[in-house]
This record gives structure tokens, sequence and C-alpha cells, in this order.
């Protein structure tokens, strides 16, 4: 008995060491690292040195940073199993509601509270018609995401006008805020910084704690989590509610940096948040797939794609071609590698 | 497989059942599912339920593991009057059922399986109170657990849906080996599996047995349930008809039972 | 679990509902509609008035055509068709296009119809044979295909003095001659899935994908029937487009996106196919057409529209979900 153990033993240490180096490069996380390697290197030949400079590492990181708080937040819901399409809004709900405190004398502090926990509240009502009632996340969160939308627009309407602005944008200036978000350590944005952090944190809290075994769980296999004994109503419940906490957060961040709290801000970043996390190896189609550190890989490709197209002074939007395209290639090598195809 | 000597052996502990379930009677609106039905397994006892399509097995086998509450009837664990409100307190009692989708995780590897919703902690005092899981120890534990049942399954870091049904199977029984200390329920373990894997799948029951567990399996093969049991409890309309040591009957009797041919 | 067992008791009765189903979704969402209009009423008596009636039925044109392709998707196991607005987007711009080389009116609408077609094939090709997810590839096409339109048309200008534009702004038999096209699509939607052999099909591929095939339908033909269609019927809601608005921008679509899979939800389809009712789809965009009318009567800036469209949606599918799981028994 004891041969066979080790027997079992060994076999299964040998295919970690050496096979895990061939099987990585042909799984889903060589494709992004070869994804990567290749809009790096279609950029350094295009737009030449400029590439590589600190400023421009710098802007690619800038540009990437609150995305990416938003959507490793948001990755929680995906690995639950529930989609959560209202970031985008709740991200602009929470800007406005922020910017609408301030103007109003409020806090900043006390401002940026009233916010996250107003969106929470939001996210405990998605939550509440998916969890209790069963709701189809897709069709309940693109309710929130309309009506939240709409919320924004009228906070933002209602706001003391000032100076010549228009209806469209709260201006606001926070001072210490836009410093912070400006901030940066070497060609590192501070935010950049931080939400690296999370990514690490929220690796480690996926792969290695229970609590992140449970979420992956639920995500992989509702009814086996259900008999396994796990609170799975609590647990998509509570990562609705992290995805509404760290779009609220973005918004926030937003407001700092770009010195307004626009309505139409986040418009479509809950389709390009999840395209990146898609990309990255989630799904927004069943859970328990996908981590952290592929979802920031994600956004980093699109992010360095868009700094391309800005150096080459083409219309950003040429980046939504490319996210769609590359979208379309990595869920196909995906199917190709075993992965869920349609019928 | 089931020896003769097991059964002689098993005999000595048949007096006090491992889980025993007497006059149970459940209605699902007009239809009554079950009619004062009774069943009892012993530790170290592999006992069958048979019975045609909507006989009341799989009801019965909801009642045990806690996912239906009976109207009437009582349930006793080692002698003791018990009631689950819900399938949580059927496992907290040690009755593990293993269902026909076996609800193994997909995307999941093989130990990440067999320890969820159970997961151990890191033993280092800060890491345990962070949630860390101390994934090491538990792939030795899954390691041994299956070895122990003579499973065999390549690798245990790899997810399960590259497993075969066999496997699937397996690792879903060897779970519930680990966790549930008394009672083991299998629904219909070898219905979707070819000749080998179910052999496979029956070895596995025997070497349940011989740990002194109490097997309960709702099966429709006739070779396999004689190839396997010690005793068979036939259900018919909702109630349990006729109970037999399995070397003392039959399949032709047992079939007799089933369809109502022979009255028990 | 339970449901396992209680279906095989259940079935009677699900069946029964099937059709009284579709009416009682109807009839509530009448009721609704109903409603809103009486308390618009009793708060303004003027609210019926034609320029109500104008305003509700132009808000129908788009979205309800829109709305009929997308519930051609749901209907049929397609999920959903989130490029449904650059179909849309991409006949308006070929009107423009064909216009200005001269080509006539039939001509120009066919060929426009045929080239939002052609994209609901590539969507189709993706589906059917690279096997990705529908979600997915027009999650993907409706990203691509928008930053594709925004790159080779800025913006489209509509010849007011067009025979497209004169369908846009006039009247026929009291109703904006754009509302027609909406109106017939319903109909025709309605006997379709529930007369036609084929419209049968699509709602057995719906239900169960794999028992159709089974039974011999062709799962291929079937979804690349549904996306080169709702292609079509995007293509049509191009055309009624492109008929009201002068000036037509590539980002308009994101504006219809929304309302039309609420108008689909609200309506009773499930997202999960083979369900769903053309003429409460009717109704439901009839009821969502009239809520910034009746805003504006409330004294409410039309802003308010949307919040109250969302959180309507959300309680919609709560109420909906809700009712699915006490069928089951759960």
């Amino acid at each position: 008995m004891s041969k066979n153990l080790t027997q079992l033993a060994s076999h299964d240490h040998k295919m970690t060491s050496v096979e895990k180096m061939k099987k990585s490069l042909s799984g889903p996380g060589g494709t992004i690292v070869l994804g990567l390697a290749i809009i790096i290197g279609t950029s350094a030949l295009w737009v030449g040195k400029m590439t590589f400079t600190s400023f421009n590492v710098y802007l690619i990181l800038s540009y990437l940073a609150i995305p990416l708080i938003i959507g490793i937040f948001a990755s929680f819901s995906l690995l639950a199993g529930v989609v959560d399409l209202s970031i985008g809004a709740m991200v602009a709900l929470s800007a406005v509601i922020f910017a609408f405190c301030c103007i109003n004398g409020i806090n900043e502090w006390i401002s940026a509270l009233i916010a996250i926990l107003i969106c929470l509240g939001f996210g405990a009502i998605n939550g509440v018609a998916i969890v209790v009632f069963g709701a189809n996340p897709i069709a309940a969160t693109l309710g929130s995401l309309v009506g939240l939308r709409g919320l924004a627009r009228i906070i933002s309407n209602n706001a003391p006008a000032t100076g010549s602005s228009s209806t469209d944008a709260i201006p606001l200036m926070v001072t210490g805020l836009n410093d912070f978000t400006e901030s940066q350590v070497s060609f590192m944005p501070v935010l950049f910084i931080i939400a690296l952090a999370l990514v690490f944190v929220t690796q480690g809290i996926i792969s290695m704690t229970r609590g992140g075994r449970h979420i992956r769980a639920v995500g992989g296999d509702i009814t086996a989590a259900r008999r396994a004994g796990l609170p799975t109503e609590r647990i998509k419940f509570l990562s609705l509610l992290a995805s509404s906490f760290g779009a609220s957060i973005g918004g926030i961040l937003y407001v700092g940096k770009l010195g307004s709290a626009p309505v139409t801000l986040g418009t479509n970043m809950e389709f390009t948040i999840y395209a990146a996390l898609m990309i990255g190896g989630y799904s927004i189609l069943r859970g328990g797939v996908g981590n952290p550190m592929g979802g920031f890989l994600g956004i980093l490709i699109i992010a360095v794609f868009a700094n391309l197209v800005d150096n080459k002074g083409l219309d950003i939007r040429a980046a939504d071609i490319f996210v769609g395209f590359l979208l379309l290639v990595i869920v196909y090598l995906d199917i190709r590698r075993g992965g869920d195809a349609f019928e | 497989m089931g020896t003769a000597d097991h059964r002689d052996s098993n005999a000595k502990t048949l007096l006090t059942p491992a889980i025993e379930a007497k006059n149970i009677s459940h209605s699902f609106g007009a239809v009554q599912a079950l009619v004062s039905a009774n069943i009892s397994v012993s530790a170290g006892e592999v006992k069958a339920i048979v019975g045609d399509n909507g006989a009341g097995k799989s009801t019965l086998l909801k009642v045990l593991s806690g996912l239906v509450i009976p109207d009437k009837g009582e349930i006793f664990i080692d002698g003791k009057s018990i009631s689950f409100s819900s399938p949580v307190d059927a496992l907290k009692s040690g009755i593990q059922t293993v269902y026909q989708d076996l609800a193994l995780i997909d995307t999941m590897s093989a130990t990440q399986n067999v320890f969820v919703g159970r997961e151990q902690l890191s033993s280092n005092w800060i890491l345990g109170k962070l949630g860390v899981v101390n994934d090491r120890h538990m792939h030795q534990e899954a390691i041994k657990a299956l070895s122990d049942l003579g499973i065999k399954i390549p690798s245990l870091n790899a997810t399960v849906r590259s497993m075969s049904g066999g496997q699937r199977q397996c690792l879903a029984i060897a779970r519930a080996m680990l966790f549930g200390h008394k009672v083991i329920i299998l629904d219909e373990p070898t219905a979707a599996l070819g000749v080998h894997e179910s052999a496979q799948v029956l070895s596995v029951v025997d070497q349940l047995r011989s740990k002194g567990l109490a097997i309960l399996i709702v099966s429709h093969n006739m070779q396999h349930v004689f190839k396997i049991t010690d005793s068979i409890t036939v259900m018919r309309l909702g109630a349990s008809v006729a109970s037999r040591k399995t070397n003392e009957t039959s399949p032709e009797e047992i079939v007799g039972l089933i369809t109502g041919a022979i009255s028990g | 679990m339970t449901h396992l067992s209680s279906s095989r008791f259940k079935v009677p009765s699900l069946r029964k509902s099937a059709d009284s189903e579709y009416l009682a979704t109807i009839l509530i969402l009448l009721a609704v509609w109903i409603f809103l209009v009486v308390i618009s009423v009793i708060n303004r008596s003027d609210f019926l008035s034609k320029a109500t009636f104008s305003a509700v039925t132009f808000n129908m044109c788009i979205i309800g055509i829109l709305a009929i392709g997308q519930g051609f998707v749901v209907i049929s196991g397609g999920i959903l068709d989130l490029s449904i607005t650059v179909s849309m987007l991409i006949t308006s711009f070929m009107i423009v296009v064909f216009y200005d080389r001269g080509w006539n009116t039939p001509l120009l609408i066919i060929v426009s119809i045929l080239c939002a077609g052609v994209f609901g094939l590539f969507n189709s090709i993706l589906v059917v044979w690279l096997r990705i997810n529908p979600l997915i590839v027009t999650l993907a096409t409706g990203f691509a295909g928008g930053g594709v339109l925004l790159i080779v048309f800025d913006r489209g200008l509509v010849d007011p003095k067009s025979s497209i534009a004169d369908f846009g702004t006039s009247h026929l038999f009291g109703f904006p001659t754009a509302w027609w096209p909406m109106a017939l699509l319903t109909i025709g939607a309605h006997f379709f899935f529930k007369y036609s052999r084929f419209g049968r099909h699509f709602l057995a591929v719906g239900g169960n994908p794999l028992s159709s095939k089974a039974m011999g339908i062709s799962l291929k033909q079937m979804r690349v029937a549904t996306f080169v269609g709702a292609s079509i019927i995007g293509g049509i809601a191009g055309i009624v487009f492109a008929g009201f608005t002068p000036e037509i921008r590539p980002n308009a679509g994101t504006y219809y996106m929304l309302p039309v899979i609420a108008a689909v939800v609200l309506a009773g389809f499930s997202l999960a196919g083979g369900r769903g009712s053309f003429l409460a789809l009717f109704v439901s965009v009839g009821f969502l057409s009239t809520i910034p009318t009746a805003l504006v009567f409330f004294g409410l800036e039309s802003i308010w529209q949307t919040f109250i469209q969302g959180f309507i949606l959300i309680i919609a599918v709560s109420i909906d979900a809700y009712r699915i799981v006490k069928v089951k028994g759960r």
C-alpha cells in the first residue's frame, strides 16, 4: 500500500515540475503572455523607441490603474458566476454622488463614504434580485445599468450650476485627491502600485484561502457547492457587493483624476472590462475560471493597444475593433483547448 | 468482492443499525410517494434498495439525506431518534449521499473537490486566521484516502473535467468516505459506467464495507446488486414490501417482488 | 434537488399554462400600461392628446423593431444579439451612401438591408463554425463593428427631400408611417412563431437544442437563420432610423441597446430560449415608450425615464424568476 502511495505521489510530482512549463505555455496563461508580447512588439516596431520611454510607460500604467481596480473587484462576481453589468453605471453614479456631496460643502471623506454606501446599497439591490429572487444576472444588472445611469444624470442635473459648466459634468477639483491620483514613484503611478498590490492580494485570496476556494466552487458548480454545505447565496451576494464596492472606489478616483464628474463616465466600461477579463481567462458565461493575474494581463494588453492607437494618432475607437477581435481569438483558442464550446 | 467472510463477520454488527428509518410516509400533493416505508442499514453492511420507477426509492433516499422532510415517520441514528431539517443536518450526522450527478466541480482539481467546504487551514497561526488553506496536507490526505480505496487517478492536481466517468464516481465516493463517518448513500453508482469502470466502483464499495461503513445503494442493475450487497430491500408503490439477505434470495425472487408477482 | 421528483407531478400544470402564461403576461403588462395612462390623465387631463400619441408611437418605431429582432434571437436560444444596433446603423449608413450615388429607392433599401444581413452572416459563422458563444461573439462584433463604423463614417446626412426622409416624417392611417413596419413585423412574428413550421423549429431549437437536433432539425442552419434574420430585422430598423434622423452618428446605437433588451425581458422572454410572446413584446414596447412622455406630464424631467425603466426591469425579472421558482416547487 505504501509503495502505491509513493508512486502516486511521485507521479504527481513529476507532472508539476517538467510538464508544467510546457503546459503553461500552451495553456491560457501562455496565450495571454504571447498576446502581450505580440502587442508590445507591434508597438515597438510601429511606434518605435517611444514605446519604452518612462513617460509612455507612465501613460499606459496611469490609463489602466483605475480600470484595474474596478476589474479586480468585479472579478469576484465573475468568479462566483454572476455577471454584474452595472459596474460602469456604478462608476458614474459614485463619481456624481461624491462630487455632488463635495460641492454642497460636505467633507470629502464623508462624501466618499456616502458614495460608497449608496453604491453598496444598489449592489445589495442587485444581490436581492439575483440571489433572493433568482433573477437572471444579465437581465437584472442590465436593469441597474440603465437605472443607475439615469440616476447619475438626475443627480448631475440637480447639482448647483457652477460657472459655465454644462449639466453633463459636475466640475470639482479635490486637491488632495487629485494629488494622490497623479502622484508617482519614478515612472510608476501610485494608483498603479496600489492596483498591482491588489492584484497580488486577490491572487492570494483566490488561490490560497478558504474563502477564495468557496467563491470558485460556487461559480464552478452551484449545486455541488450547495451539497458541500457552502453558503452559496451569501457568497454570491457578497461577490456582488465586492463588484459595486470596486466600482464606487473607481468613480471617486476618477473624480480626483479628471477634476470633474462627467455623467458619461464609465460608458461601455462594463463591456471593456469584461472583455479584458475574458481575454485574461475569466468567463462571463460561467464562474469558477480565471485568476487576477490573468485579468491584469488582459487589461494590460488592452491598455498597451490603446496607447499604441493614441501614439499613432488613430481614432481611439480603433481600440474597440482590436478588443473585439482579440476577444474572439482568445475565446476561440480556449475552445480549441477544450473550453466550453457553444453547442 | 463481497466475500462470504464479510457477510459472516457483519452478522454480529447487524443488531444496532447505523441508520434506521421507520414508517416513513410522504406525499407530493395528491401523489403518495412513500407509504410507511422502512429501511435500516448496519455498520459494515451494504444494502440495496431496489424497485420499479416511481416505487419511492429516490424519495426515501432524499428523506435519509435531509432533502425531503417526511410527513410522517422517524429516523434513528445508532438507535437515537433524530430529525433533519436540511441536508446540512444529515451531513453533520455523518450521512453522505453521492447523487448521480456526483456534485463534482468541473473547474476545480480532484483534491480541491475532495475538500470543498471542509478545507483544512494552514497550521501557522496567522495564516490560519487569514483563512489560508494547507494544500500540501490536503493533497497528501487525498492521496492516502484514494490509495486506501485502491483508486488510481493520474493527477490529483488536474481539473476533474478531464477524468473518466469511473474516476469521477470513485472520487465522489472517496470524498463521501473521508467525511461521512457512518453512512454512505449511493444513488445509481454504476448507471452510466462501462463494465470495467463499474468493477472499479464496486471494488471501492467493497473497501468501504471493510472499513465498517454502512452503505445504502439504489440500483437498477440486478447483477451489480447481487455482486456487492449483503441484503436487499424491495420497494413497491411507496412501501418497503420485503427485505432479503442477498445470499438467501435469487434475482428471480427479487424481480418477482419488484413487479408484484410475488407478494412480500 | 427536490424539483427532480416533483417535476414529474407538475408536468401537466406546466403544459396547461404555456398559452395562458403569455396571456397573463400580456394582461399584466396591458394593465400596467393602462394604469400609467390613467394616472397620467388624472394628473393632467391634456395627457390624452395628439401630441402624446405621436410621441409614444414615434418612440415605439425603432425600439419596437429592434426588440422584435432581439426577441427573435432570444426565443431561438441565441441568448442575446449585442450587435443588433450595429446592424441597424450599417443599413442607415449604407442608405446614405447609396442615395448619394443616385440609386433608386427600392434598390438601395434592399441592398442596404442585405449589407446588415451579411453582418449577421458573419456573426453566425463565428457562432456556428468557431462555436463561440453568441453572447461573446456579438459583444465582440458589436465592439468591433461600432469601431469600424466610427472610422469609416464620421456621420451620415439624410437628404430631407428624399423619399426615405418623407417616409420618416409622414403619417398613414393616423399613425406615423414609420410605425407601420413595426406593427406589421409584430403581427408577422406572432403568426410565424405560432403557426408556421419553420417558426416552430426556432422555438424547438430555443427550448431544447439537443433534442431538436435529435429530431432532425439542423442546428447550424437554424443558428445561421437566427442571426441573419435578426440582423435583417435590425436593418429594417435602420431604414426607419434613417427616415427620421437627419444626421446619423455611429454611436447612436448605445441609446437603443438597453431599452430593447429591457423590452424583451419585460415581455417575459426567457433568456434561456424557447419562451416568449411577440404580442407581449408589443405591449411591453408600448409601455416603455409611454414612460418618457408620462414623466414629462408629471413634471419630472425626461431623464427620470432611464432610472425608472431600469428599476422596472429589475422588479420584472425578479418577479418572473420568483414565479418560475415557485412553479418548480423549490
